[in-house]
């Protein structure tokens, strides 16, 4: 008993001093964090303190940069016009400002000062350093020698999108967006070929890419411009793919995510990773490639993919070849345990081959050559007339082809020092591109935009330059929306290759056809047979056959992902005979008749190809289980036409 | 032909020659139109080049680079100018497809 109290009294002791000391503790840790918040908020000062300084720095430099520049271009004798050639045979260099000489042009009586295009061939590095994050800055300040109208932020879009970005989808983004990504991504890619200016180039593709930028500071700076509406939303508004390939597996398959059966087939090669059942008498994970045979191996070899199927056009048998694919199916629960893609014979579950006997929606076919002919007869030359003439009304008849209007001239000289003047490294091409469009878009903010306004001639043919792309895109959209209406007919034949069970053929004919409501219709009818007649008393060798109907809508890109598709589709099946399980046996009076719907929305990730299909399917049953049944799936696929379209190079004349 | 800019804007040219424009397109439809200023309408390229004798003093050209294909995305244009009086000038890089835009690159042509 004594010893009891001993062992209560010292555990009470303990327990005292080690109360005591956690409360000792307390104001250590409290001084503690004292100190290391007050050490953050000095650490935090000194960053600011460093930072303001270097900024200062930084200006100071640009402001030097700046005086140094404008003096030196005071100084120089500014030339009459454009240098052009003088005499027959002999040549004026358009790389430096030159003593006045005579034009060719017969209206080049306009002057600009400054040099022209500065053109400094292979040079793809700065003379004198100017830092980006400060031009930029100045810009959006207000600063430079832009006039008090530009100090709007000249791009909609943040600087953080990357131009990459735009240029992977440019109809994601304002036309004026697009501009200033696309004249960085030409001026960069002379610099890495080491040809031509390596600033902005009044004489190439450039001036497709500025004058709509000009015309769209114009606008921002401009609230009261007196412009049309529709003109106005092609520049500054953002734009608002096909679905009707089938990548994924039958129906039938123990994974997928359709219960309806698409009858496109990919030029090249998809494959499709799908989890859950349909309505089939299976549940698993399925993996689908499907392959274009003659597409696959034109794809693997030098030639283009736009020649090759121009070839195919006129080649009966690479025709019918062209029109087919093969697809293989593995169910990933085979074998393996848990389920894994191994690729083995025992996984594979299904082989397809599938013809496509009429495809209408492929604006490369020979049937829409002579659509493309009339358009390009009519809404091509009428483009090039009217940009034509309204870019003689801007340009100089000279080599250089500078502006007329001074104030124009004066600012592509001012924007292509500063672009000609700063260094940009070369090994990472979008950073490059992202790096000379934060200069671009600081000069466009620097535009005397109210100058341009005001000037009646300059303003109305920007506006008809920009403007002449609406009837030309309007018309390639209706031969677009006339393709993708197009109808497409397929059949297929399908083996399911069953462990246990005997094998089944399946036959299925697909109908798709486009609408005017943006909605495509697909109709399917297919028959399945057993391969080999099971024993059992209400076997037949027609196993099923089923009907089923199916809308897909594409959606409006509201997540920034792409173009989403939301499909319904309702299926009626009859299964003739009684179902037989995995393990080969009869389950009787499975006979009957199963009616189904499904809700999916399959998701694409931007323009990679991939696609995530997720799906809802509602039954009276299931072909194992008179029950009613609710399931969920959800896949990933992926249509490698899309890489091989973008990277391949695809030679015409090949 | 000779080329008497460095970035193969102008090209001087013999009188009465013969200037052939021959393109090569990647990822497209080939779809070429060009007009001169001196000229009231544009033409469309017929196979894949097109050719003018030179018989003004200058001349200046204008080539627009169409695209048509599925992707919308990744179709460009190799462009190479030759003389019949001798130069094969490519005139790189290529013209690049740019979203809805129509590219285009200009010319001169003087005797």
């Amino acid at each position: 008993m004594k010893k009891t109290g001993t062992i209560a009294v010292a555990a009470l002791l303990v327990c005292t001093l080690a109360v005591r000391t956690f409360h000792a503790q307390q104001p250590q840790r409290s001084s503690d964090d004292q100190k290391i918040e007050e050490l953050k908020k000095r650490q935090a000062e000194l960053k600011r303190q460093i930072r303001e300084e270097l900024e200062r720095q930084n200006k100071a430099l640009e402001e030097e940069l700046s005086r140094l520049r404008s003096e030196r271009l005071s100084a120089t004798p500014a030339p009459a016009s454009n240098p052009t050639v003088t005499t027959p045979g002999s040549v004026t260099s358009i790389a430096e400002p030159g003593p006045p000489t005579p034009s060719l042009g017969s209206n080049s009586t306009s002057s600009h000062p400054g040099p022209a295009v500065t053109n400094s061939g292979t040079d793809n590095t700065m003379s004198v350093p100017a830092p980006v994050s400060e031009t930029t800055s100045n810009a959006m300040s207000g600063g430079g020698n832009g006039s008090a109208n530009s100090v709007a932020t000249p791009s909609a879009v943040s600087q953080s999108t990357s131009c990459a970005l735009i240029l992977a989808d440019p109809k994601k983004f304002s036309r004026a967006d697009q501009s200033v990504c696309f004249l960085a991504r030409t001026i960069i890619n002379r610099r890495m070929a080491g040809v031509g200016s390596t600033g902005i180039d009044p004489t190439t593709e450039d001036m497709t890419f500025l004058l709509p930028a000009v015309l769209a500071q114009i606008i921002r700076v401009t609230p009261n411009l007196s412009i049309d509406a529709a003109l106005k939303s092609f520049v500054v508004d953002v734009e608002a793919s096909r679905s009707d390939k089938q990548f994924g597996s039958d129906p039938k398959s123990s994974g997928t995510t359709s219960l309806g059966v698409k009858g496109g087939i990919p030029q090249v090669l998809s494959w499709a990773v799908e989890n859950g059942g349909a309505v089939a008498s299976t549940d698993g994970t399925s993996v689908t490639f499907r392959v274009n045979p003659v597409g696959f191996v034109e794809a693997l070899s030098s030639r283009g993919y736009i020649s090759a199927f121009r070839e195919a056009e006129d080649d009966a048998l690479a025709r019918f070849f062209r029109r087919t694919s093969v697809g293989f199916s593995f169910d990933t629960t085979r074998g393996t345990d848990p389920p894994t893609f191994i690729g083995s014979k025992q996984q594979l579950s299904a082989v397809s081959f599938r013809y496509q006997f009429v495809n209408q929606r492929d604006p490369r076919a020979e049937a829409y050559r002579e659509k493309w002919d009339n358009f390009i007869r009519t809404q091509g030359v009428a483009l090039t007339d009217l940009q034509t003439e309204e870019l003689m009304k801007l340009q100089l008849s000279t080599v250089a082809g500078g502006f007329r209007n001074p104030a124009l001239q004066k600012w592509l000289d001012s924007a292509n020092a500063s672009v000609t003047g700063t260094t940009i490294p070369l090994l990472d091409k979008n950073a490059a591109i992202d790096q000379l469009r934060q200069i671009l878009t600081a000069q466009l903010g620097k535009l005397p935009a109210s100058e341009l306004e005001a000037d009646t001639e300059v303003r109305g043919a920007l506006m008809k330059f920009v403007g002449a792309y609406i009837p030309y895109l309007t018309e390639k959209k209706k031969i677009m929306d006339q393709i993708a209406r197009g109808t497409v007919a397929t059949f297929e034949y399908t083996n399911f290759r069953e462990p246990n069970a005997p094998d089944l053929s399946n036959l299925r004919f697909i109908l798709e056809k486009g609408t005017l409501g943006g909605v495509d219709i697909t109709a399917n009818a297919s028959l399945t047979f057993f391969n080999k007649l099971p024993v059992g008393p209400n076997i037949q060798r027609i196993r099923d056959f089923d009907f089923s109907a199916q809308l897909d809508k594409r959606l409006d890109d509201v997540m920034g992902l792409g173009n989403a598709t939301l499909s319904f589709t309702g299926k009626f099946q009859r299964l003739t005979s009684d179902a037989v399980a995995f393990d080969g046996t009869v389950l009787p009076n499975t006979r009957g008749d199963i009616a189904a719907g499904q809700v999916k929305l399959t998701i694409p990730i931007k323009d990679s190809g991939i696609k995530i299909p997720i799906a809802f399917t509602f039954a009276n049953r299931t072909e194992l289980v008179r029950e009613r049944e609710v399931r969920g799936n959800f896949g990933f696929t992926f249509d490698l036409d899309t890489l091989f379209a973008k990277f391949k190079s695809f030679n015409f004349s090949q | 032909m000779k080329k008497i800019t460095p970035g193969g804007i102008a090209y001087k040219c013999a009188n009465d020659e013969t200037v052939t424009f021959t393109f090569v397109a990647h990822n497209t439809d080939m779809r070429i139109t060009y007009r001169f200023e001196d000229e009231d309408t544009a033409r469309v390229v017929q196979g894949d080049s097109f050719d003018f004798v030179m018989t003004e003093s200058l001349r200046i050209l204008r080539v627009f680079f169409h695209f048509i294909n599925e992707a919308g995305t990744g179709g460009s244009y190799d462009v190479t100018l030759s003389g019949s009086e001798g130069g094969n000038f490519p005139d790189p890089p290529p013209v690049e497809q740019a979203g809805d835009f129509v590219p285009f690159r200009r010319y001169v042509f003087v005797t």
